[in-house]
């Protein structure tokens, strides 16, 4: 067998010219099939790539993509503004608290969705000083978490803590499972990360429908230039600047379309009976969530801060129910007994609103089953200033809330703050 | 740096462009530095491992090729196993003995805490240990020279595409193909491309999807229930597939743009008739590992009958505890020796193409259920765990499946890649979309670019290959 390399007598010699030639004619082929094959890459996926960076203008003209730092500096130049993703991500946590860093307001609202209605012009000259921060905070985790990430310096004097009753239920929290919610959301803005973008995009592709919709409210005749993100162009809502949830609501004009807003009487049962969440079957109020609740708001105290407990209210329905169903009912009882006494040993007032009726209001004054809205809230403010030391502390609320509760134009969702 | 993120697909981009405008020489270099780039990507701590053990396998492999008396070489071999073994043994399997000494040793009485090291495991270190070791192996066996070409020798090691998952490319075939000049060929770059946007809609849009349906069964075994639990298992059955073959279609793909060939690593495996087919098509590259480097070195077929069965079973469990280390993964591997040995022991030796298209599909039916009967343990956390499925399921296949609609639609598109691969059985492409008019190959390739876009699973998944 021949080596490489040895000779061959009388073997054929070849043409060196001739190999050379090959292999240069063989680097050209591969060249221009390399430039053939980049070119047809290109074609391919050039209107891809267009459709992409379509998309990803019209999320940037809506306002869907922007970061939360230029969302803020926004608002903070048009007061009117209102900021709600749809497609992104919700980034509640993370654009509330970078206004709580950047504000560092003296009244600070905490709680969950049920708390995100107390707007700032409730509070008269402190309206300055104030913040919603209702919809951060889902869990006493998500509360502790809260305040060990929050800097001393921007500390509030005082906090109202809207305390959703099944924070306190063992069984609820073993269902939801990890509890880390703030922790993890807090660190995440979408508008800076691809996959939400490929979401976005993705969500677009599957309901094509959705994109038309986009399209017509970012750059239709009706578009709101006040409206930041999707969410806030297709339905008109989205957090003020003040933290606030802004709401369109159509105002019932009848008795019956008033009832036919909130959920059936016969649905509510069902639902607690069923125990779906977050009426989670349970015998007993968890004493380890109460030892942690009595943690966290020790922990503020020791900070300075003077925390506002507060039971948002249910309907009456919801409330007729659970203190006679078989695995609610002690449950229900205890959160009335121990809460607010919890609250009482530390110092602290805490208001129990079972249903708008303690009030004597009416469910015309919640939005849905659990949800209130503003001119309950301003009700449950004037509430809170019965007791003197919190008079004290929101000295304008109640001569706000005595012109707004009796102006012609305030009804039992909206209230007519245009004076303050 | 993962294949499912963009910054692979721009990586990619970057290093393909540029490769085809340089020499063998500076395309070498690139292959290196691209690769090295990729993996340090993740954890630049990792490259320092393995430039060390596969450094080590270029000395050794250089020195063996020098020295004439096999005593020498067998030392010098020595090394070479030792350093891959070892580096392998401490980063994957340390803990997992150290607890099982404990534990032999407080059944003895003796009381004793095990030593836990806080080390994580170097990404692909199975699959790079083990290329390196075919090379020395090869070398010492005097199947090959050494490569004197240091570059060379990385480019073979560390080619980004194979580098953390495999297909496992032994020396002989890969390594010659650096040593070549290449050439871009458009056919092979529009075959790597569409097998690259195969892989991407098996990973992405089959295993992805899968994998929550999987995870909630098989997260919360106690209240799982039987349907559940058989459904989670089929659908794991399909999630490892698509997961797997789907990187290694994106590795192959990848490696084509290049002009370069990996070693094919799966072959319909759910259409198997037997183990021992199921393993011809299963992780190829793998059990030619182990075939050519464990089961040859043991005596192969030349001993006798009893021995080679012994053999077989030290292959499966070594293979096995390949996987990683826990007793599920051993178990695993035993109860495939087991099957592979039964087999060997029972079935006719009649090829698949003699018994009838009916014999054919029961066997292809009872041999895939055997292989999900073992992915039970692969996939459960603990032995415990793994025996729980197996008498819940096996208690209650009379309760009702009731799946919902979106598993339902899962587990019709894991059919659907069976179809595919049914049609593509005796082929080699299901349908030869390069023959097609081009307006229909460009429209059916938007088809599924867009079907990756819109039905991915977004949340990072790591490839499952990841872990072993």
């Amino acid at each position: 067998m021949r080596k490489p390399g040895e000779l061959i007598i009388g073997g054929e010699v070849p043409d060196a010219r001739a190999t050379s030639e090959s292999r240069l004619q063989d680097r050209c082929e591969s060249r221009s099939g390399f430039l053939a094959f980049v070119a047809r890459s290109a074609v391919f996926f050039t209107p891809l790539l267009l459709g992409i960076v379509m998309i990803e203008a019209l999320l940037w003209q809506a306002g869907e993509t922007w970061p939360l730092p230029q969302v803020i500096q926004f608002q903070e130049k048009h007061p009117h503004s209102f900021f709600d993703r749809l497609v992104i991500d919700q980034a509640t946590q993370r654009y509330k608290y970078l206004q709580v860093l950047r504000r560092r307001p003296q009244i600070l609202v905490l709680g969950s969705s049920r708390m995100r209605q107390f707007r700032a012009e409730m509070f008269g000259r402190q309206a300055a000083v104030f913040y919603n921060g209702g919809g951060m905070i889902h869990s006493l985790e998500d509360l502790r978490d809260f305040f060990d990430r929050l800097p001393p310096e921007a500390t509030p004097k005082t906090v109202i803590l809207g305390l959703d009753f099944w924070w306190l239920n063992g069984d609820e929290k073993k269902l939801i499972g990890a509890s880390d919610f703030f922790r993890v959301t807090v660190e995440t803005d979408g508008a800076l990360k691809w996959q939400a973008h490929a979401n976005a995009i993705a969500g677009f592709l599957r309901q094509p429908v959705s994109l038309l919709q986009a399209i017509r409210t970012t750059f239709g005749t009706k578009r709101d230039p006040n409206a930041i993100g999707l969410q806030a162009r297709l339905q008109r809502q989205g957090f003020r600047l003040d933290g606030s949830k802004r709401i369109d609501l159509e105002i019932p004009s009848t008795p019956d379309e008033w009832r036919e807003r909130l959920p059936s009487d016969e649905f509510l049962r069902r639902e607690i009976l069923d125990g779906h969440s977050p009426f989670t079957l349970t015998n007993e109020l968890s004493p380890a969530l109460l030892e942690r609740l009595r943690g966290v708001v020790s922990k503020m105290q020791k900070r300075g801060v003077f925390v506002i407990g507060y039971n948002p209210p249910i309907v009456g329905q919801s409330a007729r129910v659970l203190p006679t169903a078989p695995h609610q009912k002690d449950f229900w009882r205890e959160y009335h007994e121990q809460v607010p006494e919890l609250f009482h040993q530390i110092g602290l007032p805490f208001f129990d609103i079972v249903t708008p009726q303690q009030l004597g209001l009416d469910d015309r004054y919640m939005r849905d089953w659990c949800h209130t809205h503003d001119t309950f809230d301003l009700n449950v403010l004037q509430h809170f200033c019965d007791d003197p030391k919190i008079r004290a502390l929101f000295p304008d609320v109640p001569a706000v809330a005595k012109r707004a509760l009796s102006s012609p134009r305030t009804n039992p969702l909206y209230l007519d703050l245009t004076d303050q | 740096m993962s294949f499912t993120s963009p910054v692979y697909l721009i990586f990619l981009a970057i290093v393909w462009l540029l490769y085809w405008q340089l020499n063998r020489r500076g395309q070498n270099i690139l292959i290196v530095c691209a690769s090295f780039t990729f993996y340090g990507w993740w954890d630049w701590r990792f490259l320092a491992l393995l430039i060390t053990t596969t450094g080590i396998d270029y000395a050794v492999a250089l020195v063996m090729g020098h020295e004439q008396d096999r005593r020498h070489r067998q030392r010098w071999l020595l090394v070479s196993l030792v350093s891959n073994l070892g580096a392998l043994g401490f980063f994957k399997y340390f803990n997992f003995f150290s607890v099982q000494l404990a534990h032999l040793l407080t059944t003895f009485g003796l009381n004793a805490d095990p030593i836990l090291l806080r080390v994580i495991l170097p990404l692909g270190i199975s699959f790079y240990t083990f290329q390196a070791l075919s090379y020395t192996i090869d070398v010492y066996r005097g199947r090959m020279q050494p490569v004197r070409d240091v570059v060379q020798y990385f480019c073979f090691i560390s080619f980004f595409p194979h580098l953390v998952a495999g297909p496992i490319n032994f020396a002989k075939d890969l390594l010659q193909q650096f040593k070549q000049e290449r050439r871009f060929d458009q056919n092979e770059a529009a075959e790597g491309a569409r097998q690259i946007l195969f892989g991407y809609f098996k990973k992405m849009v089959v295993a992805d999807n899968l994998a929550p349906l999987v995870n909630a069964a098989y997260g919360n075994i106690t209240h799982a229930t039987a349907g559940q639990l058989l459904l989670a298992t089929y659908g794991f059955a399909f999630q490892i597939y698509c997961d797997f073959s789907g990187y290694t279609d994106i590795a192959i793909g990848s490696a084509k743009l290049f002009n370069l060939h990996l070693m094919r690593n799966f072959a319909d495996p759910y259409f198997a008739q037997s183990i021992p087919d199921f393993w011809r098509r299963w992780h190829i590259s793998l059990s030619t590992w182990f075939r050519e480097y464990v089961y040859i070195s043991l005596g192969g077929n030349r001993v006798g009958k009893s021995r080679q069965a012994f053999n077989i079973a030290i292959v499966f469990l070594l293979s096995g505890l390949w996987h990683g280390a826990n007793w599920t993964f051993v178990v695993w591997g035993a109860l495939h020796g087991f099957f592979y040995l039964c087999s060997w022991f029972l079935l006719p030796r009649a090829s698949d193409e003699e018994s009838s298209g009916f014999i054919q599909i029961i066997r292809i039916l009872f041999t895939f259920h055997l292989v999900c009967f073992a992915w039970i343990f692969f996939r459960a956390p603990s032995l415990g765990d793994a025996w729980m499925v197996v008498t819940k399921i096996s208690s209650g296949l009379m309760i009702h499946l009731s799946p919902s609609a979106v598993q339902i639609k899962l587990l019709l598109l894991a059919l659907a890649v069976c179809l595919f691969e049914w049609i593509s059985r005796r082929r080699v492409l299901a349908f030869n979309v390069a023959r097609w008019h081009p307006f229909a190959r460009w429209a059916f390739y938007y088809g599924i670019v867009l079907i990756v876009i819109a039905y991915a699973n977004l949340h990072y998944v790591p490839f499952i290959y990841f872990d072993f």
